[in-house]
């Protein structure tokens, strides 16, 4: 009898695991779902001089801040920092069934930095925060790199001082600089400053790709370098 | 006043005229001079096609179909919106509309893609003629779209608009005193249209063809 209700209960075992498949997330995504994921890269992604600039800020539709105070305003943190350490990128991607390959979108690189400075917050010199930077780099179907940016503002440099205004994501556990090329300025060197009183500071002066006109960036520059920077 | 200095004048007048007009006219106008590529299975001429996935769906419901108001009596056009539930896999090649994390102070973004899958490479992607599709994010973080702490849905319906119009390979308006949805940020009731302005429109019509 035992070695019958053993027979029994090992049947029932075999037939219990044959009906359950392994889960084949291509036969998961045709099951109602776009495959839609985020691909973390934890290692140093490290920004070749030479590297293929996409700027995709063109096409997007984000706050234009027409002055300075509006910048402090939408701020909860405004302070002097260094970048120390580059963290990695986040890559959001799409399967795309016509070209059946995963497709690039939103993505950023997350940067520490440390604080030398603070104007508004609740934060301290020498405090540790994290930036999420919206650029990241993207090996083109040839293997070939990209730096894709979604941001006017060209990528921050390690070890070099910037002027931040921002604000906190609860979601993503991190900041965001408040605007595209209203977010982070860098400390002038004596050539800007002097083309700041003169009144002749150009666009490409700037840190910022020089892709389209940026309507507000040279006066809410110069504000900054008034206020912050003398 | 005699004959020949009336004509004198108003030939004058004329002259000084045309070229303002002319000027103002080309203010007016911005759309991007790039194309998709004729192998592209989907373009404005022969209707764009939206597939609006399950995380655009989830946190903003069906308001997608807004894309349908650029339609108008022109070219250019949008032909379908399938959302899901329906499966992505039964829309091969129809743009993807989703959901991102974005920077609190971006509402929408439109991407480029050429044949391979690669990301357009051009100063302004939308002057290339490598475009072989399209796919628009919008924020995933619906308080983006808050006004004086309040969601606000014409302010999302404005940014899908708007982002559709990036597909239609439209700028934004250099011109900032020009109603237009094309303009960035909040709609106003002045120049940053919630929806699609007779100048949008005409930017369609010229760019697609009527």
């Amino acid at each position: 009898m035992k070695r019958l209700i053993l027979l029994f209960l090992n049947l029932s075992f075999i037939l219990i695991l044959s009906s359950c498949k392994a889960t084949d997330p291509k036969v998961a995504e045709n099951d109602n779902t776009i495959p839609s994921d985020t691909q973390t890269t934890d290692v140093i992604v490290d920004i070749p001089a030479d590297i293929e600039v996409v700027y995709n800020g063109g096409m997007s539709d984000r706050v234009i801040y027409e002055d300075l105070k509006q910048v402090e305003d939408k701020s909860s943190l405004i302070i002097k920092a260094v970048p120390k350490k580059n963290l990695g990128q986040e890559v959001s991607t799409t399967y795309d069934y016509e070209l059946n390959k995963d497709l690039p979108d939103a993505g950023y690189t997350k940067w520490e930095f440390e604080i030398t400075k603070v104007y508004k917050g609740d934060v301290d010199v020498k405090d540790k925060l994290v930036l999420l930077h919206d650029y990241y780099v993207w090996p083109r179907s040839d293997g070939k790199k990209q730096l894709i940016t979604l941001s006017s503002l060209k990528p921050a440099l390690k070890d070099k001082e910037y002027l931040m205004f921002l604000q906190y994501d609860d979601i993503n556990k991190g900041y965001w600089l408040v605007g595209d090329y209203m977010g982070m300025f860098a400390i002038p060197t004596d050539e800007i400053k002097a083309k700041i009183k003169a009144k002749t500071l150009k666009q490409p002066d700037i840190e910022v790709y020089d892709y389209e006109p940026l309507q507000y960036l040279i006066p809410i520059y110069s504000e900054v370098a008034a206020k912050y920077f003398n | 006043m005699n004959g020949k200095k009336y004509c004198f004048l108003l030939l004058l007048t004329l002259f000084l005229l045309l070229p303002m007009k002319s000027y103002a006219s080309a203010e007016n106008l911005y759309y991007a001079s790039g194309n998709y590529v004729t192998q592209a299975p989907i373009n404005p001429i022969k209707g764009l096609t939206f597939y609006v996935d399950n995380s655009a769906i989830t946190t903003y419901g069906s308001v997608f179909t807004v894309a349908f108001d650029w339609n108008g009596d022109y070219k250019g056009k949008v032909s379908a919106v399938a959302q899901y539930p329906a499966s992505s896999s039964d829309f091969p090649g129809y743009f993807n509309i989703n959901t991102r994390a974005f920077s609190l102070d971006v509402k929408g973004q439109t991407f480029f893609y050429t044949r391979w899958g690669d990301l357009v490479t051009a100063t302004n992607p939308m002057d290339s003629y490598s475009i072989y599709k399209a796919k628009i994010s919008i924020n995933s973080n619906r308080s983006v779209f808050n006004i004086e702490n309040k969601f606000n849905s014409t302010y999302l319906a404005k940014t899908i608009r708007h982002e559709v119009g990036h597909v239609f390979l439209l700028n934004h308006p250099i011109n900032q005193y020009i109603m237009s949805i094309m303009h960035q940020g909040e709609p106003n009731n002045s120049t940053i249209s919630s929806t699609i302005s007779s100048n949008d429109k005409n930017n369609v019509l010229i760019k697609w063809g009527n």
